[in-house]
């Protein structure tokens, strides 16, 4: 291939990964901006640290419920699949169902996890945060997600018990 | 290895060289001395002969200085806006952090643009273009990275490395890099091994530990078929010695593997002797394709020794199962040593054989 082919090829490769990450990062400010609030209760969590600063390893009170809900054969496999939650005046997530097709009842939120080694990961399980600062996510009780029309969540704030952003 | 794979000369059938030869006349002088291709007397002329070509070319241990440094340079240059962003995590906002590495993307495309308006065939372009390449591949790389990291999405790792070896491919056919190859078949090993270690699976074929190694060395030795049917059918496209010689590396060991811990790890029968004589079967095989069709002695080499090392623990399982150790300790010692320093002899007969071939043909 001829030099200036071989650029051309590469330019629109580029820009065109480029494009979809931009398109990829607008989609996901916008549901961190406008997405539905979904609070989960975090169980106990063991802070580390890693080269950006410290982070915490997080762990949803959901969990159990929905390791629960699944097979044996579902348990020792991977598994991409959805929740049905419904949420309280607080916007607290609490376990309905695990979607497995049927038709959505009303008033729940259909929530995306993923089952890896065993372990219910809703969509990260790491809070990042500046180093040094780990004693001001001790008392963080709850998760705060913003909810995509796909049933993604992101992640976006932690919340102590009276659900104030620390 | 060279950044831009674009030699101007057409492909060769023989085996390509991994590595660049050595501008270096005294360096080729005592290659030759040492394979046997100049007579005794003529090391009485050769003072005189290093002389008059050093004077003709008298930097020339200066071109693999630059090409080391360009691409070390590139290489500081990627990992310096990486750290850069990494330890002023908290200060910089994450729209800063993707226009930092967006940036330094789109400065990378433009030195590409730069570099492909210079006079074609300068050697300085290839080595510009082979580091720029090397600097776009990591940017990209760490963008992913970065945006996975911002939003913790908690998608599986090997999406980023699948998505990273996609783009890395474009850019590695459009310029015929073997570097670009490499890391293509870095990252799509990666991938793949990531992906049976989250997932367990591929397409919908379940894979414990050792079935997901049979199945990349298997991928492995599909691209090392790819480059090597397209290097003899002398297609540039896929004249990639040095990607082609890891995949190669990488699917005899995964077979390798493989077929030691069944070896090993399972009750003496059947399947122990079906391995032999699928050992048998290879040797014949391995001879026609690299020996008769086209010579290729790294491919025979990583072949043969792989096949040594399966027949002795094959021979060694059968030995051990009811025999007297020591005695079979030395019957297999003597069979390994036996057998590798056959197997160097013989190669080293063949590349004498072919360097001769080589200068007897003026290649």
């Amino acid at each position: 291939m001829k030099g200036h082919h071989a650029f051309w090829l590469t330019l629109i490769a580029t820009f065109g990964l480029l494009a979809v990450i931009n398109v990829d990062i607008a989609s996901k400010e916008r549901q961190l901006a406008e997405g539905t609030v979904v609070r989960f209760a975090l169980a106990p969590v063991d802070p580390r640290s890693l080269m950006q600063g410290d982070y915490m390893a997080l762990a949803y009170a959901l969990e159990t419920p929905i390791l629960g809900a699944l097979t044996e054969e579902e348990r020792a496999g991977s598994l991409n699949a959805y929740v049905w939650v419904t949420l309280d005046e607080h916007a607290q997530a609490h376990f309905v169902a695990i979607d497995r097709g049927e038709p959505k009842p009303a008033d729940v939120q259909r929530v995306q996890f993923r089952l890896r080694d065993g372990q219910i990961k809703l969509a990260s399980n790491a809070w990042f945060f500046e180093e040094g600062s780990a004693a001001r996510f001790d008392i963080a009780r709850y998760g705060e997600f913003r909810l995509g029309d796909d049933g993604t969540v992101l992640l976006s704030a932690l919340l102590d018990e009276q659900f104030n952003v620390l | 290895m060279q950044g831009n794979a674009a030699p101007p000369d057409k492909p060769s059938p023989m085996e390509p060289p991994l590595l660049p030869a050595s501008p270096s006349v005294r360096a080729q002088l005592t290659h030759w001395l040492d394979g046997g291709y100049l007579r005794k007397g003529a090391l009485s002329q050769l003072p005189a002969l290093v002389e008059t070509c050093e004077s003709r070319y008298p930097q020339h241990w200066l071109k693999p200085l630059y090409t080391m440094m360009l691409y070390l340079g590139a290489l500081s240059l990627g990992a310096g806006i990486i750290f850069f962003f990494a330890y002023n995590w908290a200060s910089l906002h994450h729209f800063a952090k993707f226009a930092l590495v967006e940036a330094a993307i789109a400065f990378a495309v433009l030195g590409l643009y730069t570099v492909s308006r210079l006079a074609p065939g300068r050697q300085v372009s290839y080595w510009l273009t082979g580091a720029l390449l090397l600097l776009l591949d990591l940017l990209v790389g760490a963008l992913l990275a970065l945006v996975g990291q911002v939003y913790q999405t908690g998608a599986d790792p090997w999406q980023l490395f699948a998505i990273w070896a996609a783009f890395t491919l474009l850019p590695a056919l459009a310029y015929r890099s073997d570097m670009l190859w490499s890391a293509f078949w870095a990252q799509s090993n990666l991938a793949l091994w990531l992906h049976f270690a989250d997932l367990g699976s591929l397409w919908g074929i379940v894979a414990d530990f050792g079935w997901a190694i049979l199945i990349i060395a298997v991928c492995n030795l599909g691209l090392h078929g790819l480059l090597e049917v397209g290097q003899r059918r002398r297609l540039r496209l896929f004249t990639q010695p040095f990607a082609n010689n890891l995949a190669l590396t990488t699917g005899v060991a995964g077979l390798a593997w493989f077929g030691a811990y069944h070896t090993l790890d399972s009750r003496l029968g059947w399947q122990h002797g079906a391995l032999f004589f699928a050992l048998l079967a290879l040797v014949p095989l391995l001879y026609l394709v690299y020996r008769r069709w086209c010579l290729r002695v790294t491919a025979l080499g990583i072949w043969g020794f792989a096949i040594i090392a399966e027949s002795s623990m094959l021979l060694a399982r059968l030995l051990f199962e009811g025999g007297e150790p020591a005695g079979s300790f030395l019957l297999v010692g003597c069979y390994v040593i036996g057998c590798s320093s056959g197997l160097a002899i013989y190669l080293k007969g063949l590349v004498r054989d072919g360097k001769l071939q080589e200068m007897q043909h003026g290649e």
